[in-house]
């Protein structure tokens, strides 16, 4: 039975690599042989589709999960799984959802072929190069940290300036933090159900082995970091955060519970990891909530708090409120891939989407559960 | 920040900026009669202008388009020119400045100002 699950469950991850192809931009003349436009001409049927995807996705996570809790998934077979996901959805096209992977090229490009500084020279200046058309922030300067922009240095050599390589070579950095990510959940929590909670979360598969968000990276360092604070490397720990925060900045929220980590760790007192993650959690899931402030509350910030929350699976709440905000985040990209519209209206109702499912959850459980926790107290 | 700037677009803007930064400089302090001071400020504002030039030329040689950022130059050198000829009007020709520690200077604000026209028209 459970094999015939991991079966079904790598099948779809397979069709739905299939699938990431159908959202091929007109503007990437380099797989022009391939473009469909089949996603732009059949907005209802490619909705419906990635509205069944996602459905599906959380069943097989609710699933895992389930297994995971009963220890009837094992170590051997999570690993196969992950393995297997982050190989089919390397091959997958990475920018159904979300074009910022071509926003990490042309930032590479700038830097690393045409030399020009990215914090101060656009990709847009350089107008007779083909290969920003199709880069949606070419107007705007590197929006990510130095620590970044080194890094981005080594898919873009082994792209061998080649847009299509690149793509593949861009997603290979990201699998490849995905799966450290991973090693280390597991190295701090020996939890299957932590590695589960993470690894297979459809958003985190989505956002980081589809859409291929950097994110990632910036977590693995930040997560690296605590395991250092955790193994008293205070020095490896600092720099790790420090990296960690010139990747996206985001980290620089977690300064707070750092120091009180680093406070605690100079006292010789041991420090509460519980405490420590639910704390990061709390950071991480504020600078989420604050991020509208900035730009707009993209999907692929939840990466941030969905790490931390990964430690904090004892606490039910959080743990089933991170699954459906995750449905809600995933669900949010329907409006627009319905209408092909990003009007303040779509946005609104994007919000509403996003918004419901958690809220759905907080008063189910605040109605039903914690009722019944509490009346079984009593 | 010169480093900060590499690239020679980069290099571009940096000198072009800091051109625009030393001509208002030098307009205010004329301005003030201040005319050492100013005819400093108008020098350095025409070093940095005469490298804008250089930085679009290596540019080209790096077979990057360069039209926008000669359109640039262009339209920041008709400005130039036009804030110089204004400055020229309200300044006399000649002026000696007497430092009160210092031998007496003496400048010649019109044909300072003319090179600098001069440098711009080149661009245009």
């Amino acid at each position: 039975m459970k094999k015939y699950l991991v079966v079904v469950y790598i099948l779809l991850i397979l069709l739905f690599t299939a699938f990431s192809y159908l959202f091929v931009d007109p503007n990437f003349s380099y797989l022009k042989s391939i473009y469909t436009s089949f996603s732009f001409t059949h907005r209802n049927f490619t909705t419906i589709l990635y509205v069944i995807f996602i459905f599906l996705f959380f069943l097989f996570y609710l699933i895992f999960l389930k297994l995971a809790q009963i220890k009837y998934l094992v170590y051997r077979q999570l690993r196969f799984i992950i393995l297997t996901i982050s190989i089919l959805l390397l091959f997958s096209y990475s920018s159904v959802l979300s074009y910022d992977i071509f926003n990490y090229i042309a930032t590479a490009k700038v830097t690393y072929f045409y030399k020009e500084n990215p914090y101060i020279v656009m990709p847009i200046e350089f107008t007779n190069d083909p290969s920003f058309t199709f880069v949606r922030a070419a107007n705007k300067i590197s929006l990510y940290g130095p620590v970044w922009l080194v890094l981005s240095g080594i898919p873009f050599y082994m792209g061998f300036n080649n847009p299509v390589l690149m793509l593949f070579t861009f997603k290979a950095l990201n699998v490849a933090f995905y799966l450290l990510t991973i090693v280390l959940i597991w190295k701090i929590s020996k939890n299957l159900i932590s590695v589960s909670f993470f690894a297979l979360n459809p958003l985190v598969i989505i956002e980081i082995l589809l859409n291929s968000h950097n994110d990632t990276v910036m977590i693995f360092l930040a997560l690296f970091s605590f395991y250092c604070l955790i193994k008293n490397k205070t020095k490896l720990s600092i720099l790790f955060l420090i990296l960690s925060i010139l990747i996206k900045y985001a980290t620089v929220f977690l300064i707070p519970v750092y120091v009180y980590a680093l406070i605690k760790n100079k006292e010789k007192k041991n420090i509460n990891k519980d405490r420590f993650f639910y704390y990061s959690f709390i950071s991480m899931f504020i600078l989420f909530l604050l991020s509208p402030i900035r730009e707009e509350m993209y999907s692929w910030y939840a990466v941030w708090f969905i790490a931390f929350a990964s430690f904090l699976i004892t606490k039910k709440y959080i743990y089933y409120f991170v699954v459906f905000l995750s449905i809600g985040l995933l669900l949010g990209y329907v409006p627009y891939m319905y209408t092909g519209l990003y009007t303040s209206s779509i946005i609104l109702l994007k919000y509403i989407i996003i918004i419901l499912s958690p809220l759905i959850y907080t008063v189910y459980y605040f109605l039903f559960v914690k009722k019944s926790v509490l009346a079984k107290g009593l | 920040m010169k480093y900060w700037y590499f690239g020679s677009f980069a290099q571009f803007k940096y000198n072009l900026k800091l051109s625009d930064k030393y001509l208002v400089e030098a307009k205010t302090l004329f301005e003030y009669k201040q005319y050492l001071l100013g005819y400093k400020a108008l020098e350095k504002s025409d070093l940095y202008f005469s490298k804008t030039h250089l930085f679009l030329k290596r540019a080209k040689e790096e077979k990057k388009n360069t039209g926008h950022l000669q359109d640039l130059l262009r339209q920041a050198a008709l400005k130039h020119t036009e804030v110089l000829e204004s400055v020229s009007s309200n300044i006399p020709p000649d002026f000696v400045w007497i430092s009160e520690k210092s031998s007496p200077t003496v400048l010649n604000l019109e044909k300072s100002i003319k090179n600098s026209i001069q440098i711009r028209k080149k661009i245009i």
